[in-house]
């Protein structure tokens, strides 16, 4: 009978690394769009599952293996009061990217891109666009005819109150502009 | 609820559990007097003997917290005045989620496979679902509830007259509330009192493993926690970016005079992952118990949950049917393994929260040991991995500040990432011998290796 062998996540660990050191991540949501965006813009094979709790999509194993990155050094979680946190490289970030260094090398332009499109948005509007998104693939993932306007609803009612009609209409036209969502 | 009529079924963890007669028709559904049939905890009394309860009355012990839990919040001017100004909840609506979170509660491990969680490796892979970054994504136990309710209960659901004539709910409203369907909109926020960090389910999950298995790892102030509860916002990290962040969304949290007590969970959990959960010879017979089952199932794995006649083949799978295969000496080596005790050894085990260089020397050891390794584990692996925990409390001044940043305790807390070796028993002792020689060899002091 063959064995599994257990693989080390490396390249979980190595992305979480290589964002906290390519992005002034203030918040821990942050860390939670950009890898919803890596996963379901860029497809890259992270393997996190996200589900839908009142922050928006949300991965409790990413918030794991955060922590753990943390403990091993490649990254730095520091709270800055008011019960916020900052996500910035640890002193073993580069070795621990270098362990992830064929992942990082296949996956770069993918993380770039998310990065240059993404890495500078507040915690606020990452979690609208991230909310919007969720609606849109929910919309496309069950195979019939929507609208904006069905986007639109759902994510008043999964944040009632939070974002204007305005708001959520220029998330649906950005993701559109970047390819993330279909026209 | 007026109109209800109600019965008592006694239970070791809260004396009494109320059940109404519509949810009393909802367990006495073949489907759900299947749990009867699921153990909670696979064989880990074969480690704590005595740890033989079932999913069924686990099921009933969440129901019940639910509902306490919420007529606790909801009681509470305070929280029901959020509801209704952030939620958009009148008082017609507070009682159908009543219902609605009683409800999923009771079902909400309707979909476990035979011994439980021991058996989610089998599941299938959902091809319709996009996958996580192009991976290909397997179903939970949750999708084959969610399933079960929708196919299976909707009758007893839809057409209840007592839940018809007071509030209309249906099998979707239950399920989507297990799933996170977004079409629920608000009420979604309702999910996290059944599935988060401080969620009902493991609030009864830890006293009753804990009380069936004979230890008091799991022993917390549940009263105190339940009365401390609070419908919070969520943490306000828009002004870390100079914004607003007043809009924050609800969430279920802990009032600052609870905070204690919420620590005290988050420590039970911590020591039941470590004591029960993962224990080495439990984790053993999970690997021994998939393997029969692998073996046991068309394909090597359980049938899915997206038609009706593949849900009724799922649910002909309970513990019965596999310890009958376990008995029967058709379940090869490992259904041996099992009736004999005979279970594979650690040999070798990281620390909880493993350096870089520990995983390398766990790999070295893996290697020099060769063909004796006869399992690696992780507790990445277990679905009750222990994680960093996050929760918010409500302090009296009305902001948020996370239990990490005012309980020195919890923010110490790591979560465990242990990885392990096993040997078959025979290979035991020469196994340590290999791993000591090599820890020798390499002048480590940090790891260590045990039976």
């Amino acid at each position: 009978m063959t064995v599994i062998r257990i693989e080390v996540p490396w390249e979980k660990y190595g992305t979480i690394a290589y964002l906290a050191e390519q992005v002034s991540m203030c918040g821990k949501t942050a860390l939670q769009k950009l890898v919803y965006f890596l996963q379901e813009w860029k497809h890259v094979p992270l393997g996190y599952n996200y589900e839908f709790y009142t922050y928006g999509p949300f991965s409790a194993a990413l918030m794991g293996d955060l922590d753990y990155t943390d403990s091993l050094g490649a990254v730095r979680v520091k709270p800055i009061g008011n019960g916020g946190y900052c996500i910035g490289a640890g002193d073993r970030n580069k070795e621990i990217q270098e362990r992830a260094q064929a992942f990082l090398s296949e996956h770069k332009l993918a993380i770039d891109s998310v990065i240059e499109v993404f890495g500078h948005s507040s915690a606020v509007r990452l979690e609208l666009l991230a909310t919007t998104h969720y609606a849109f693939a929910y919309f496309a993932s069950r195979n019939v005819p929507f609208a904006d306007d069905d986007v639109i609803r759902t994510v008043h009612s999964l944040k009632p109150g939070k974002f204007t009609d305005q708001q959520i209409e220029q998330a649906v036209a950005t993701l559109r502009e970047h390819g993330v969502i279909a026209n | 609820m007026s109109g209800d009529r109600y019965y008592e079924v006694r239970d070791p963890i809260y004396g009494f559990i109320k059940v109404s007669d519509w949810e009393r028709d909802i367990i006495n559904h073949p489907a759900f007097q299947r749990l009867r049939r699921i153990r909670q905890l696979a064989f880990t009394d074969m480690v704590y003997p005595a740890a033989t309860h079932s999913r069924f009355e686990h099921s009933l012990g969440v129901m019940h917290l639910a509902g306490k839990a919420y007529d606790l919040l909801t009681d509470n001017p305070k929280y029901r005045d959020r509801l209704k100004s952030v939620l958009n909840y009148d008082d017609v609506g507070i009682q159908r989620a009543r219902r609605i979170v009683r409800l999923a509660a009771l079902l909400h491990d309707i979909g476990h496979g035979p011994f439980s969680h021991a058996a989610e490796s089998l599941l299938p892979v959902d091809s319709g679902k996009p996958g996580k970054g192009g991976q290909p994504v397997p179903f939970s136990h949750e999708n084959y509830s969610a399933a079960i309710i929708r196919t299976f209960f909707k009758d007893v659901i839809d057409d209840n007259k007592a839940i018809k004539t007071n509030a209309g709910i249906t099998a979707d409203d239950v399920a989507g509330l297990l799933e996170g369907d977004p079409k629920l909109g608000s009420h979604l926020f309702w999910r996290d009192l059944i599935t988060s960090q401080m969620d009902v389910d493991r609030m009864d999950y830890l006293l009753r493993d804990s009380y069936h298995c004979g230890v008091r790892y799991g022993v917390y102030d549940l009263d105190r926690l339940l009365h401390t509860l609070a419908i919070t916002f969520q943490m306000p990290e828009a002004h870390l970016n100079g914004e607003d962040g007043t809009s924050s969304g609800l969430t279920i949290g802990v009032e600052e005079g609870g905070w204690h007590a919420a620590e005290e969970l988050i420590l039970s959990r911590y020591a039941m992952f470590t004591q029960v959960y993962f224990h080495r010879a439990r984790r053993a017979y999970d690997h021994h118990l998939e393997q029969v089952l692998k073996a046991a199932l068309k394909g090597g794995h359980f049938p899915p949950p997206d038609k009706r006649k593949t849900l009724q083949e799922y649910l002909e799978w309970d513990d019965w049917r596999v310890m009958g295969i376990i008995a029967s000496n058709k379940s090869g080596e490992h259904g041996q393994r099992i009736r004999e005790r005979n279970h594979y050894r650690e040999v070798y085990h990281t620390d909880e929260v493993p350096s870089a260089e520990a995983l390398d020397r766990f790999r070295a050891a893996a290697e020099k040991l060769k063909k004796m390794v006869k399992l690696e584990d992780s507790a990445d692996k277990s679905w009750y991995k222990f994680e960093k925990q996050e929760i918010v409390v409500e302090k009296e001044d009305g902001t948020q500040v996370s239990l990490s940043d005012i309980c020195p305790v919890v923010s110490g807390l790591r979560g465990v990432k242990q990885m392990r070796l096993y040997a078959d028993h025979a290979d035991k002792e020469t196994a340590l011998r290999i791993v000591e020689k090599l820890g020798e060899e390499k002048g480590d002091g940090d790891d260590s290796h045990q039976n």
